[in-house]
């Protein structure tokens, strides 16, 4: 079931677009990553969700219902939504206890069931003990953890995030992925969530959005975007990759120094030129081959130019026959010195076909 | 736990939707009271200004008469050029007294900084016509406390003060203005970092050269900024101009003013030769934004680099003595003479046991006709104006902050008017707007509460602007996304987070307002006199013991609130954005 429909969005700040021609549908308790580098819109596409900014252009529907449109917009304090700000936007005028409260309050929820849900609620995320305290006195994971239990205890129909855990040390913000991804397992909250890391991302989603200045690049599992990116910025955003152009010559596809098969390569059957990425991880060294290997793999003959050891795996800088370089990462054990021939394999299941480059 | 209130929450949510979205936006109409607010009171009045002065009161038709009666005569056309000559005289009086205390305070070693520091707010929370009231018992011909201190130690034959001239109102003006070039100048010098003055260091420049080569050019900006406040101050201030300059028949364009104003009244007259003060002040202002940088002189408080303080060495004991020097003629001196007045059967005999009395308080509030009456009046009156400023000033800062309408800036450039109209313009556009019929609120309370808002409705401004500025929208987005709506989020989050501020700016408002003076004179009626207007009152005819006694009541009341303030909101807090009266 559809729980957020989002319709050809797009939103402009004067004349130039921060976002533009966004559409996404959200399932019900899906979870969902907004991935991007700084200033590609993210915030500003979840502040149209939550209803803080309305829509230049498309539409935003909630169960069904028009929330958002550019000629009306329903204010966020009717979409019983929730939010969990890059500031946490804790009240310090509150202590732990009312900021969890308030949103019920705010529902006219009884007393009762309000104390009863707060003491249940403090507990799943451990501030029971630090209930009557101000925020001023919390550390920066206790306050995170307050915005948490604020936005989740509403039972809101979606959940909003944004950067959450920014502000946080590498240790804790580990912990408070797990915390948010716990949350939503044992909730089943529908979540957007807003950031630039892509391991926040890869961790907790069930898909990513990539964006980059305003447009979406590619919708898809962790899996799907780290495997086959469909953009040239998809593939380098995540992770690091070789990118390597072919041209059509007959029934096969040339590459610099090597030649794949074109019906290999179904998805870029109808081109003259293609460009894909290729994973370092995904590139085999082996000692220089006096035959071609059979099968899915292809081989291709070069030399190592440099190398960096990193303790859990080497790099190395590959020069092919026509001096074109690829990085391969191979297993530690794996050690080759500078000069030395290798031949490479590449799976070509690993070939990902970028949809936007064609040089 | 489960989900069962969201599930529920469904069936309501399209019913919500509808409703909230064909809902008119309230915002709109706010905004369209305030507008309406301020151009009532801020923009009514100064149109009305300037109709009137082309406005024949016979025939109430077009005309430029008023012109050509009130620069026609010479004695009128003097008061102008005397009153730009005593503004030039108090600023460079004042810069002398003040820029030296302000280099002291921020950049040197010198020992009781604290002390000064507290004495120049002493002296800027000091109502400049006590000031004057203090002076003339200290430096009146003959009489004086200094004449006879001179006569007795010297043995000449009559003292050589006479704070009845010129340059006597030079310098009690400047006494009581210097407060505003330490401001100015501290907070230029805090800018500064003493890393420029060690590339000079480097060069070979020595401590004193260094200053006045490097350090002092560096502040100039600021320190203009600050001449041209306590200039316009000094061309429009009335208080001090009626007690001394009155006696002492020299004529100045408040004079002149308050005479077009007395009987026979000559309104018309009045606002025309009110325009070119208007167009000075305006046009100095201006001048000053751009000496300024564009920047206002609030942001000049930020810190910039690390600054060292200058070892003064034995030079410490010299400087010191020079600021303790001023803040003595400021403060010690003038509250010393007025508590002795006050508490004196006369204040001439001196202070011994058998001069002691309190009649002089009883007097005033037992006795009096106007006394308590005027006492009671000057709170309320202040309390109210200071609510509504802040409320306004609230209201407008909000809606601007946070854009919730097109065109919100122009309300804040409307509530930020004031600053460049003198009070005695600004009571006479009042007067010209709401003191006839149909509204006819000439002598009422409510005309001298709508006044000292209007005016003081910019140091609310300013104040409320800065406090809504240090919270993070995201605190009330907050709150709307989990339900609560605007108004929700103003009562629950932000107004108790700004409740401090905002509690200092009521006291800032409610403290100015309760020792101004130039509007309280031009639109007080018989049963709505305040402290101030009474002190005028007694200047005629009452006896200094009972001006004294007022005084005193008026001085212990301000010292309370600005020390609440202090308690309340911290160190200087009056020092924040100029606020003077008078
Ligand atoms: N109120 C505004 N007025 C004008 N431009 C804006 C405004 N808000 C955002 N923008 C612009 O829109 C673009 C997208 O901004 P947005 O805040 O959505 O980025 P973001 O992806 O959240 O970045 P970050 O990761 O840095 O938070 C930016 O180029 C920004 O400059
Ligand atoms: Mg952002």
């Amino acid at each position: 079931m559809t729980k957020l429909k989002i319709t050809n969005v797009g939103r402009d700040y004067g004349n130039t677009p921060a976002v533009e021609d966004f559409s996404l549908d959200i399932a019900d308790g899906e979870f969902i990553s907004l991935l991007g580098p700084s200033g590609c819109g993210k915030t500003t596409m979840l502040r149209m969700i939550a209803g803080f900014i309305e829509p230049s252009r498309g539409t935003i529907a909630l169960n069904g219902q028009m929330i958002s449109s550019p000629s009306a917009v329903l204010p966020p304090e009717h979409r019983s939504m929730s939010m969990i700000f890059q500031s946490y936007a804790i009240w310090p005028n509150m202590t732990v206890y009312q900021n969890v409260a308030f949103g019920l309050e705010l529902r006219k929820v009884p007393a009762s069931e309000i104390s009863r849900r707060v003491g249940e609620m403090l507990e799943v995320v451990q501030l029971t003990v630090q209930a009557s305290r101000y925020p001023a006195e919390l550390s920066g994971g206790q306050q995170q953890r307050v915005a948490l239990a604020r936005a989740v205890i509403v039972q809101p129909e979606v959940l909003l995030l944004d950067e959450p855990l920014s502000n946080l040390d590498a240790n804790l913000r580990e912990e408070m992925r797990l915390e948010i991804r716990r949350m939503h397992n044992e909730f089943k909250i529908t979540t957007v969530y807003v950031t630039h890391d892509q391991a926040e991302a890869m961790v907790a989603s069930d898909r990513i959005v990539v964006m980059s200045k305003g447009r979406v690049e590619q919708i898809a599992s962790p899996r799907e975007i780290y495997r086959s990116p469909a953009t040239r910025f998809v593939a380098s955003f995540i992770g690091r990759t070789n990118f390597l152009t072919g041209r059509r010559n007959g029934a096969a596809f040339e590459f610099s120094a090597f030649k794949i098969p074109s019906d290999r390569l179904p998805s870029a059957s109808e081109r003259d030129q293609v460009v894909v990425s290729l994973r370092p991880h995904s590139v085999g060294v082996v000692p220089r081959r006096a035959s071609p290997p059979d099968g899915r793999l292809i081989s291709i003959d070069g030399s190592v130019v440099d190398r960096a050891y990193f303790g859990d795996h080497w790099d190395y800088s590959i020069k092919l026959a026509d001096d074109s370089m690829l990085i391969a990462s191979v297993e530690p054990y794996l050690e080759y010195q500078i000069g030395d021939n290798v031949s490479l394999d590449i799976d070509l299941e690993h070939l990902s076909v970028l949809t936007d480059a064609t040089t | 736990m489960k989900l069962p209130h969201s599930r529920q929450d469904d069936a309501a949510a399209p019913a919500r939707a509808r409703r909230g979205m064909a809902a008119f936006r309230p915002q709109s109409l706010v905004w369209l009271a305030l507008a309406f607010i301020l151009i009532a009171l801020v923009a009514n009045p100064l149109v009305q200004l300037v109709s009137i002065s082309f406005e024949d009161p016979a025939s109430r038709g077009w005309t430029i008469q008023n012109y050509i009666d009130a620069f026609s005569r010479v004695r009128y056309v003097r008061a102008f050029g005397n009153s730009m000559w005593l503004g030039v005289c108090v600023a460079a009086l004042a810069l002398a007294f003040g820029v030296p205390i302000a280099w002291a305070v921020s950049r040197t070693d010198m020992p009781m900084k604290g002390l000064v520091r507290v004495l120049v707010l002493a002296t800027f929370a000091t109502p400049p016509f006590l000031g004057a009231i203090s002076w003339i018992l200290l430096a009146g011909p003959n009489a004086g406390w200094l004449n006879r201190a001179f006569v007795e130690l010297l043995g000449v034959q009559a003292g050589p003060l006479n704070i009845y001239s010129f340059y006597g109102l030079v310098f009690i003006i400047a006494l009581y203005s210097f407060p505003y070039a330490v401001v100015f100048t501290t907070a230029a010098l805090e800018m500064i970092s003493s890393e420029m003055e060690d590339a000079a260091n480097i060069l070979g420049a020595s401590r004193f050269t260094l200053t006045y080569r490097v350090t002092l050019p560096l502040a100039l900006p600021a320190i203009l900024a600050s001449a041209i406040v306590i200039y316009l101050d000094a061309i429009s201030l009335i208080s001090s101009t009626i007690m001394i300059a009155l006696p002492a028949r020299i004529n100045l364009i408040p004079l002149q003013l308050w005479e077009f104003f007395g009987y026979p009244l000559q309104l018309e007259v009045a606002a025309a030769y009110s325009l070119p003060l208007l167009l000075v002040t305006v046009g100095l202002f201006f001048v000053q934004q751009v000496i300024l940088g564009r920047r206002g002189y609030v942001t000049l408080t930020g810190k910039g680099g690390e600054r060292r303080l200058i070892k003064l060495g034995a030079y410490r004991w010299p400087v010191l003595g020079f600021c303790l020097a001023i803040l003595t003629l400021s403060v010690f001196l003038p509250y010393l003479v007025l508590l002795q007045a006050a508490l004196a059967k006369a204040w001439a005999r001196g202070p011994s046991l058998g001069n002691l009395t309190f009649d002089n308080f009883a007097h005033l509030l037992f006795q009096h006709p106007h006394a308590a009456q005027s006492i009671v009046n000057t709170f309320v009156y202040s309390s109210a104006a200071a609510t509504f400023a802040v409320a306004l000033a609230l209201s407008i800062a909000y809606i601007v902050k946070r854009k919730l309408v097109p065109f919100a800036q122009a309300l804040s450039i409307v509530a930020m008017t004031p600053i460049v109209v003198p009070g005695i313009i600004m009571a006479i556009g009042f007067y010209a707007a709401y003191a006839p019929p149909p509204v006819a609120l000439a002598g009422t309370a409510l005309i001298l509460i709508l006044a000292f808002t209007t005016r003081f409705l910019p140091v609310a401004y300013a104040n409320a602007n800065a406090a809504i500025g240090s919270i993070n929208p995201e605190m009330e987005d907050a709150v709307r996304i989990l339900g609560g709506g605007r108004f929700v989020a103003l009562r629950r989050v932000l107004i108790p987070l700004l409740k401090r501020s905002l509690m200092g700016a009521w006291l800032l408002v409610f403290i100015i307002s309760s020792r101004e003076v130039s509007s309280a004179l031009f639109l007080y009626g018989p049963d709505t006199r305040t402290m101030s207007v009474l002190f005028f009152d007694l200047t005629e005819g009452g006896r200094f013991e009972h001006l004294s006694a007022l005084g005193v009541i008026l001085l212990i009341t301000v010292l309370f609130f600005v020390t609440c303030g202090q308690l309340l909101i911290g160190r200087d807090f009056m020092l924040r954005r100029g606020g003077s009266g008078g």
